[in-house]
């Protein structure tokens, strides 16, 4: 999948302290364009430091090190960050310049099925609406580059096993490198081109997922992934964490 | 008040025996109400008309003197005859201009500063100190000064009222601008927003509810300036006609500019809160 083009994203000796603590130590990442990379790690691990670094959010925090990231880049946070005061329609073509902002704002309302609500204001949205209209908003601006935070964090499981088969359609559309922060495994393994595990503010583990999509939960290959990662988070191996070869229920 | 004290014996069925006496819980399956049940706004007219029917009774009954206090009635008469023959009008005319010009630039001189001191650091630094200084002083110690400068005219009552009038107005403005989602200014960031696209597509709208908030306090605070000013000097307004009242002993007079006093600020606050309402909708509040 990284061919010989230059990355989308690429960092050199990355490192952030917060009050003397050192968060991200000397990070090298690599993102080919159009890739999905998932970084799971536990909480305090470092994962939000590292995309809030891609994302140019973190001008007041101390450290070193290069960040080359594409300028047409999108955030995607963990609450949908809608502004309530604009209706639906003005808070996915906020900052979008030039004609046809506002058709191509709906479009991007109709890709996450939301056509018809553009006048709707957010507080009258579920949750899960307003997630959609926040990746709507990430996408309408056609980025090389999209940094999502836990972006399905705060969704009920039926809600986010959904928005994944939507954010996977839309990247397939777009083709954007995509950094996915996530705690949650099995969203990194059903989502991910490769996954990476940060430690104590270390890059532990780059595990390539060569599966097709879309995944079946309970294939031995995605198990045997899956338990690779969870050592490599530091759950250790021998704990049952839904064995290979039940077709247990899903735990997204 | 209107609690119904046994309502299983309307739910319950034939097979239940009579409610017995409700001691503990009122009814079973009812829970007993922690809140009272939301008051409908004619409701708040209780509180007044009990006020008006005791006063009322004790000014027929003559325990009250109308030289300490007029009849409501008598208030009421005499208000209708100054209303017709057309006394009333000129002074209302002349109160109304008055308070709502000062209204009208202690709004404009509220926003103005709240925006600088709420948008950049030199701003504040210049203006927030001199505002909260003014704020400790009283509106009214002000007078002396206001008339060596400016006379015993209309200009300075306008300005003294203006003076007060603006700094409700700047403290819930700033508070608000500074008070801005952190997170809306990173999305912002995220967006790439510019500055004056960001004042006008987060900050401004994230502070008009502190605006209006301080608009409310300001519209009723015009109103109440007015009183003390338009005893200086002033040769209509319904300052000068309750003044003039005094000195007549005229209580119904008096009376009559109380409840102007009081309708004109119900009004306004009343004209301000529909305003809000329509301009802030997009809030899903338990009070709208």
């Amino acid at each position: 999948m990284t061919g010989t083009t230059a990355p989308a994203v690429r960092t050199e000796g990355l490192t952030r302290r917060y009050g003397g603590r050192v968060v991200l130590d000397d990070v090298g990442l690599r993102i080919a364009p159009g890739e999905f990379v998932a970084l799971i790690g536990r909480s305090g691990s470092g994962k939000s430091t590292l995309l809030r670094a891609l994302a140019r959010l973190d001008d007041y925090v101390d450290g070193s090190g290069t960040v080359s990231v594409p300028d047409n880049r999108s955030v995607l946070f963990q609450d949908s960050r809608l502004l309530p005061w604009d209706r639906v329609l003005d808070n996915v073509t906020l900052g979008l310049r030039g004609p046809g902002a506002e058709a191509r704002g709906k479009a991007a309302l109709a890709d996450v099925g939301l056509a018809g609500r553009e006048r709707a204001w957010p507080n009258a949205l579920s949750g899960g609406e307003q997630q959609r209209v926040a990746l709507a908003r990430s996408l309408v601006r056609e980025p090389d580059l999209l940094l999502a935070d836990e972006p399905f964090g705060a969704l009920d499981a039926l809600t986010r096993l959904r928005m994944h088969a939507l954010l996977l359609e839309l990247v397939a559309a777009h083709r954007p490198a995509v950094l996915l922060v996530t705690h949650d495994v099995d969203e990194a393994l059903a989502l991910a081109d490769r996954v990476l595990v940060l430690e104590a503010g270390k890059v532990v583990l780059d595990h390539a997922v060569d599966l097709p999509r879309p995944r079946q939960h309970a294939t031995p290959e995605l198990a045997v992934a899956r338990e690779e990662l969870l050592r490599g988070l530091g759950v250790g191996a021998g704990l049952d964490i839904g064995g290979a070869r039940e077709p247990g229920p899903v735990t997204a | 008040m209107t609690r119904n004290l046994a309502p299983a014996t309307r739910d319950s069925g034939p097979e239940r025996p009579p409610a017995p006496p409700p001691r503990e819980n009122p009814a079973p399956g009812r829970p007993r109400r922690l809140v009272p049940r939301p008051l409908k706004p004619i409701g708040l007219l209780f509180g007044p008309v009990v006020v008006v029917g005791v006063w009322e009774l004790a000014a027929t009954a003559g325990w009250l003197s109308p030289r300490q206090l007029a009849a409501p009635s008598v208030a009421v008469r005499t208000g209708a005859e100054m209303l017709f023959d057309g006394e009333l009008l000129p002074h209302l005319g002349a109160s109304a201009q008055r308070a709502y010009l000062a209204l009208a630039i202690g709004i404009v001189a509220g926003l103005v500063l709240a925006l600088l001191s709420g948008l950049s650091r030199i701003g504040e630094a210049s203006i927030d100190g001199l505002v909260q200084i003014k704020r400790a002083i009283p509106t009214l110690a002000l007078i002396p000064l206001a008339i060596l400068w400016l006379g015993i005219g209309e200009e300075m009552k306008v300005a003294v009222i203006a003076a007060s009038v603006f700094v409700p107005i700047y403290l819930n403005t700033h508070a608000a601008l500074r008070g801005i989602d952190l997170r809306h200014v990173e999305l912002a960031r995220s967006v790439g927003l510019g500055r004056a696209e960001f004042v006008r597509r987060v900050a401004l709208p994230g502070a008009l509810p502190g605006f209006f908030t301080g608009l409310r306090l300001s519209v009723t605070m015009c109103w109440t300036a007015l009183v003390v000013l338009e005893q200086i000097n002033a040769t209509e307004g319904i300052g000068y006609l309750m003044t003039k009242a005094r000195d007549y002993g005229q209580t119904d007079v008096i009376v009559v500019g109380l409840v102007i006093y009081a309708i004109l600020g119900l009004a306004s606050d009343f004209a301000v809160r529909l305003i809000e309402r329509k301009a802030l909708s997009w809030r899903k509040t338990i009070g709208s």
